[in-house]
């Protein structure tokens, strides 16, 4: 009688876990196409490869100062139209001044709502060994500049940017005459920043 | 209990001679001297057409044949169809299939072409020579005209793979085998192919409405015909010498070829502007990813739609120069309501990161994988089918690419 009770408590013990199991969350690494896993599943950082580059960072580029500001966001949940995940990424901002310390563009000051993808720079994988961070920047206004980023590590207190915007077909219809699609972004190869401080 | 006993040994040993002689149907490959025609196909095939193939091929072998090899008729397949339009045949040499061919017919005329392709010398080598127990023979998804002017056919079959022969039951594994053919209708109508042209004497000789003649439809013409005319060859060079620059710039044209003035846009930006009295236009990229982006798919919607409610949307076209002698052209594939779509800035942008991330992981394959990352694209704004991708080469070649059911691509040369 006893081992009969038994046996039912490992059983139901047994059923509970396989729900628990079947429930829980898929686990990839970052570079995994979201678009081929099952909805909701969480892109984490396993080997710690963003870490690095979490700070403030400047450079000079043509006559203007180039002020990143790198975070780090675990978890944080894509919840696209079509492609639901989760991913911890390096989410950068930045603030573009010219010569005379006029801010031509600043992101870092923005309110972006959740799912906003325009003036957005975040992370997508690991190359090279971890020494290399790709990213994604979602353009300026009109989605204008779409395109890669990557970061590279020089050494503990810099890194190498390179920028390469895609073409955008742009139409009057959805980006008025007169909206500023300047891409302030420095589109460039190797060029250092410097980590800060503060 | 004796008769009993009788009755159930007769009754196995019976069904060990009828199990034998379905063996023996199965794996008995035909001679293929035999001029009869017995299917062996684990399908329902098109036998007239096979039976006029084989006379027609008999007439002519030694201008047809290619190979070493035989045909081995028995194991012909018309995929699918029954309207005296297209088989497949196996070509064996030495128990071995080095090659397929098929003959379509258009019309009163067919045409015959080599396949040289493993993945269907592997289907029928699988059938003909397999050690299988049994088989499966799938859901077709035959026959289907997935883009215009364009049939694809495919076939698939699991075979049990027993690991004792004795003992079939004990244990194995399924495999499976494709056949997959794609032509457009630009194949057969260019004589330069393999070898074409024999008058077909068949019950649907008269030429009737058969699927296969469409040839108003073809992409590739279309194609042939914008990309070969003067004033948009013309345009199209300009815009080469432009990629490697650091401006966008664009061209659009009316239907008899007649461009535009040069638009010149941004660094990374260009605008096609009012599309009224264009069918199409073409744009340049100077960086990034060489192939045609979400937003370059939206704009040949707005092309389709500029064609008018009553006029040809399918004329519609955008094309895409890159560096490195990158040339793509995408076509409308659809009406007029087929191009009613909108697609927000949001959507776009979300388009876009996919794009650019899919880019990411495909780029290693080559244009293979921006095919591949094109047809995604498409995919999740919802215009499978409704548009046509071609690969221009260098030297004026023109690729139809085509996203087989399986997920793979294949390119049709024009």
């Amino acid at each position: 009688m006893k081992n009969k009770i038994l046996k039912k408590i490992l059983i139901v013990k047994s059923a509970l876990f396989l729900t628990i199991a079947c429930k829980a969350q898929q686990i990839y690494p970052l570079k995994t196409d979201y678009t081929e896993i099952p909805q909701n599943s969480y892109l984490k950082d396993i080997q710690n490869e963003l870490d690095f580059y979490v700070g403030k960072w400047k450079a000079n580029f043509n006559g203007n100062t180039i002020t990143i500001f790198i975070t780090k966001e675990i978890h944080r949940f894509f919840n696209g139209t079509k492609y639901k995940y989760y991913k911890d990424v390096l989410s950068v901002r930045y603030m573009i001044q010219n010569s005379s310390n006029v801010i031509l563009q600043d992101t870092q000051s923005l309110a972006f709502t959740p799912e906003q993808i325009k003036h957005s720079i975040y992370s997508q994988w690991a190359e090279d060994n971890g020494n290399t961070i790709l990213l994604y920047y979602g353009g300026t206004n009109c989605g204008v500049g779409w395109g890669n980023v990557s970061i590279k590590k020089i050494s503990s207190t810099q890194i190498a940017w390179e920028y390469i915007p895609n073409t955008t077909i742009i139409d009057s219809a959805k980006c008025p005459p007169g909206t500023d699609t300047t891409i302030y972004l420095p589109e460039t190869k190797d060029l250092i920043f410097t980590k800060q401080q503060n | 209990m004796r008769k009993l006993i009788s009755w159930l040994a007769f009754t196995m040993a019976f069904c060990l001679i009828l199990l034998s002689c379905v063996h023996d149907e199965i794996y008995t490959p035909s001679d293929p001297a035999s001029k009869e025609y017995h299917s062996k196909s684990l399908w329902k095939e098109d036998a007239t057409f096979i039976k006029n193939v084989m006379k027609i091929y008999s007439e002519h072998e030694s201008a047809i044949s290619k190979t070493d090899g035989n045909p081995v008729w028995d194991y012909a397949m018309s995929m699918g169809k029954y309207d005296e339009t297209f088989m497949a045949v196996p070509i064996v040499k030495n128990d071995k299939v080095i090659n397929t061919l098929v003959c379509g017919r258009f019309g009163k005329k067919v045409y015959f072409r080599y396949e040289n392709s493993e993945m269907n010398n592997d289907f029928f080598q699988d059938i003909m020579f397999g050690t299988y127990s049994r088989y499966n023979t799938e859901p077709k998804e035959n026959s289907s005209v997935n883009h215009k002017g364009i049939i694809c056919t495919t076939q698939s079959v699991s075979m049990w793979y027993p690991n004792s022969e004795t003992n079939p039951d004990a244990g194995g594994h399924w495999e499976t085998s494709y056949y997959n053919n794609c032509y457009s209708f630009q194949d057969y109508a260019n004589p330069g192919w393999e070898n074409g042209g024999y008058d077909y004497g068949g019950s649907n000789g008269g030429g009737s409405a058969a699927p296969n003649n469409q040839e108003s439809e073809d992409p590739c013409q279309k194609t042939k015909s914008i990309v070969t005319n003067p004033q948009v060859k013309a345009s199209i060079d300009d815009l080469k010498t432009k990629s490697t620059g650091t401006l966008e710039n664009a061209y659009k044209f009316k239907a008899d070829g007649t461009p535009s003035n040069l638009i010149v846009g941004n660094a990374h930006t260009v605008n096609f502007g009012d599309k009224t009295g264009y069918q199409g236009g073409y744009h340049n990229h100077t960086t990034g990813i060489p192939m045609l982006a979400p937003a370059d798919i939206e704009q040949l919607l707005q092309f389709a739609l500029a064609q008018g409610n009553y006029g040809n949307s399918s004329a519609a076209y955008v094309g895409m120069i890159a560096p490195n002698d990158v040339h793509y052209i995408i076509q409308f594939n659809g009406n007029y309501d087929d191009a009613l779509v909108t697609f927000s800035q949001e959507d776009l942008d979300e388009f876009k990161r996919d794009f650019q991330t899919r880019y990411g992981l495909y780029k290693s394959l080559g244009k293979t994988g921006i095919e591949k990352l094109f047809f995604s694209t498409l995919k999740d704004m919802n215009l499978e089918g409704k548009i046509i991708l071609q690969r221009i080469e260098n030297d004026g070649k023109i690729n139809t690419i085509i996203k087989n059911n399986d997920g793979t691509r294949s390119e049709l040369p024009c």
